[in-house]
């Protein structure tokens, strides 16, 4: 049923899928400390310690952020699908939603290169 | 198809296509685990074409799926309708390889399932690069690459058997 | 080979190929919570999230325990230990006190009274205790005056503390972060984690490594936002720091910060902060605490006494002085700006 031709377009796509995991893929599960928050003209980053609400503007309207105890989500959309609302809260370093038709993304980071800073 | 009457080919291209379609806006009222991410079962639709009608047919068939889909959703012509048409379009390309493959080594050359997995990463790979070319400039969007990559393998192969099987019942 | 089992070798050399990849990418899985007046975060590799979490939870009621015995104030051990000498001039304290304050008068010796665990009440009177008063004000002269004494104002015998003057209160500061980082960092080691590092506002230790690469520490930049410069943390190290902008208050222009001389009684002027590397964190913070007391000139000889080889010291003019095996351990992050290094021998 299946023929070498279609082996071998398998194991191609599976080593391209293993290429990307190499190149770009970030684990979640560090402790977030900041949120990026990215629209078409501004790039902004944030405290994830104090409860807030950020709006952003973009080509459909505003696309509102929230962020309560240490976590954040899309609350509101003005994209018909609303897949980012949908993805609920972001916690751990690593997790982002992304608006398409409103060119929004938020995203956790956590200290990338330090494992802590002495003070 | 120079005649003002329906050949044999619309109809058969026209039945094919509501059927995507009709695949294409059920699939789309699920929710999904991230942005991006649907099983693209309406593809089962145009390699069943691919494989018993040839390449043509299944052009139209996935074009006037992702056009007619697009207007029925309400997309048209925004930024989801010219991601699903840049998916689309790389995966027809790729397809035309698969199918130029298949017609040289007709034993050994890929069958469904690699034409499905072909044409699905490829569908995903297009929309990837579209949306960070131009709608998400991000590099938070190519973290998600690895997963959104993975899915469409999955999805590529599941695809990819269903429409095996029933080929192999059509035929029979 | 039939196109089956060549499809399931590919299948298997992915696999393998993937998990090895997977080994190298993964990063330390990272934990934080509020403990020893400060937010304490734990990074641990090599250990499955169940044991992890679980070690985490039993760090986090061991450290709640030590904060409450070892406050200045309160019901914990230190507290009532306070408030005895306060009241007849002497305690008696249980024996992990005990040992804890020996070591802390043992490490005050040696750095010639510029480390000092007794100074509670110069700290209260200038508002850096943790009743956390707003507004600051410098205190009065004869105040201050009256509160300076040497390190002998405090004796310890088989359990018993006494104080050889009035107004001695003890006060053990960063000493007591510390020593919770030694005992945090036998916890996990006991709780079967291989590799940690635990930070508790600022002061860092570390045992093992992040798979394959060791613990890094960024030491912050004492006056811009950022890092000034990276260290590398080898097995068992601690690397403390001491800086003015920890705690500090401004008036009429002037800071005021927490680290007090014991000579002066007023917070130690011409530096800007310490850091310090060495296995013993106990030792570190005590140390760190001494060099920055003792200045610009004099933190070598205070160094050498206690025993201390890694120093990076910020002058208050903003100079950086190092000692030789320091200057080898540290990466200066590059900022486009001119730094004013020099390194010294102890």
């Amino acid at each position: 049923m299946i023929s070498r031709g279609d082996t071998i377009i398998i194991a191609a796509a599976a080593a391209v899928v293993v290429f990307t995991y190499l190149r770009f893929w970030v684990p979640p599960g560090a402790t977030a400390e900041r949120v990026v928050i990215r629209g078409t003209e501004i790039e902004q980053t944030y405290s994830l310690t104090n409860d807030n609400r950020v709006e952003i503007a973009g080509p459909l309207g505003k696309t509102v952020v929230e962020f309560r105890d240490g976590r954040v989500r899309v609350a509101e959309s003005p994209c018909r699908r609303k897949l980012c609302v949908h993805r609920g809260w972001l916690e751990r370093a690593g997790e982002m939603t992304f608006c398409l038709p409103n060119a929004v993304s938020v995203e956790l980071v956590g200290d990338s290169y330090y494992d802590g800073i002495t003070f | 198809m120079n005649t003002a009457t329906a050949t044999r080919d619309d109809h058969l291209i026209a039945g094919f296509a509501a059927l995507a379609i009709a695949i294409h806006i059920i699939e789309s009222a699920f929710p999904s685990p991230l942005p991006g991410v649907k099983p693209g079962l309406a593809n089962v639709v145009t390699l069943i074409v691919l494989f018993r009608h040839g390449l043509v047919p299944a052009i139209w068939v996935a074009g006037l799926r992702v056009v007619i889909g697009s207007l029925l959703l309400g997309t048209f012509p925004g930024p989801t309708f010219v991601m699903a048409f840049s998916g689309a379009a790389a995966a027809t390309a790729v397809l035309a390889l698969v199918v130029g493959a298949r017609s040289r080594w007709p034993v050994h050359g890929p069958g469904p399932v690699g034409a499905s997995v072909a044409a699905s990463l490829a569908h995903m790979s297009a929309q990837i690069a579209v949306a960070y070319a131009w709608l998400v400039p991000h590099s938070a969007l190519l973290k998600l690459a690895p997963i959104l990559l993975t899915a469409s393998l999955l999805f590529g192969i599941a695809s990819g058997i269903i429409a095996q099987v029933v080929l192999t019942r059509l035929s029979s | 080979m039939s196109p089956q089992t060549c499809y399931l070798r590919t299948l298997a050399i992915i696999a393998v190929v993937g998990a090895f990849a997977g080994c190298e990418l993964r990063e330390p899985q990272r934990f934080q919570f509020p403990a020893m007046g400060t937010l304490v975060s734990v990074s641990i590799y090599g250990a499955p999230e169940e044991t992890a979490s679980a070690a985490v939870r039993e760090l986090e009621s061991l450290l709640t325990e030590l904060e409450h015995e070892w406050r200045p104030t309160g019901d914990g051990a230190l507290g009532q230990a306070n408030t005895a000498l306060a009241e007849q001039a002497r305690a008696t304290i249980d024996d992990d006190l005990s040992l804890l304050i020996e070591d802390a008068m043992a490490l005050s010796e040696q750095s010639g009274g510029l480390f000092d665990p007794s100074l509670g009440e110069l700290i209260r009177l200038w508002g850096f205790d943790d009743s956390a008063v707003d507004d600051h004000v410098v205190p009065d002269e004869t105040a201050i005056g009256n509160l300076l004494g040497d390190t002998s104002s405090l004796s310890l015998e088989e359990n018993v503390l006494i104080a050889t003057r009035s107004g001695v209160r003890i006060d053990l500061g960063a000493y007591a972060k510390g020593v919770a980082l030694k005992r945090a960092v036998e916890l996990l080691k006991a709780a079967g984690i291989p590799n940690a590092i635990v930070n508790m506002g600022g002061d860092l230790k570390g045992y093992g490594r992040a798979g394959d690469r060791p613990w890094r520490v960024g030491v912050r930049h004492p006056r811009d936002s950022g890092v000034l410069a990276g260290i590398e943390l080898g097995n068992e190290e601690s690397v403390v720091t001491s800086g003015d902008y920890e705690r500090y208050f401004e008036l009429d222009g002037k800071r005021y910060h927490h680290i007090l001389d014991p000579r002066s009684g007023y917070p130690a002027a011409d530096t800007i902060s310490v850091t310090v590397i060495h296995e013993d964190a106990a030792r570190a913070d005590a140390a760190a605490t001494a060099l920055f007391v003792a200045g610009p000139e004099s933190w070598p000889e205070v160094a050498d006494a206690l025993g201390i080889t890694h120093v990076l010291f910020v002058g208050v003019d903003g100079t950086i002085q190092m000692t030789t095996p320091m200057s080898e351990r540290v990466a200066f992050e590059e900022t486009g700006e001119a730094l004013d290094i020099k390194v010294r021998e102890l």
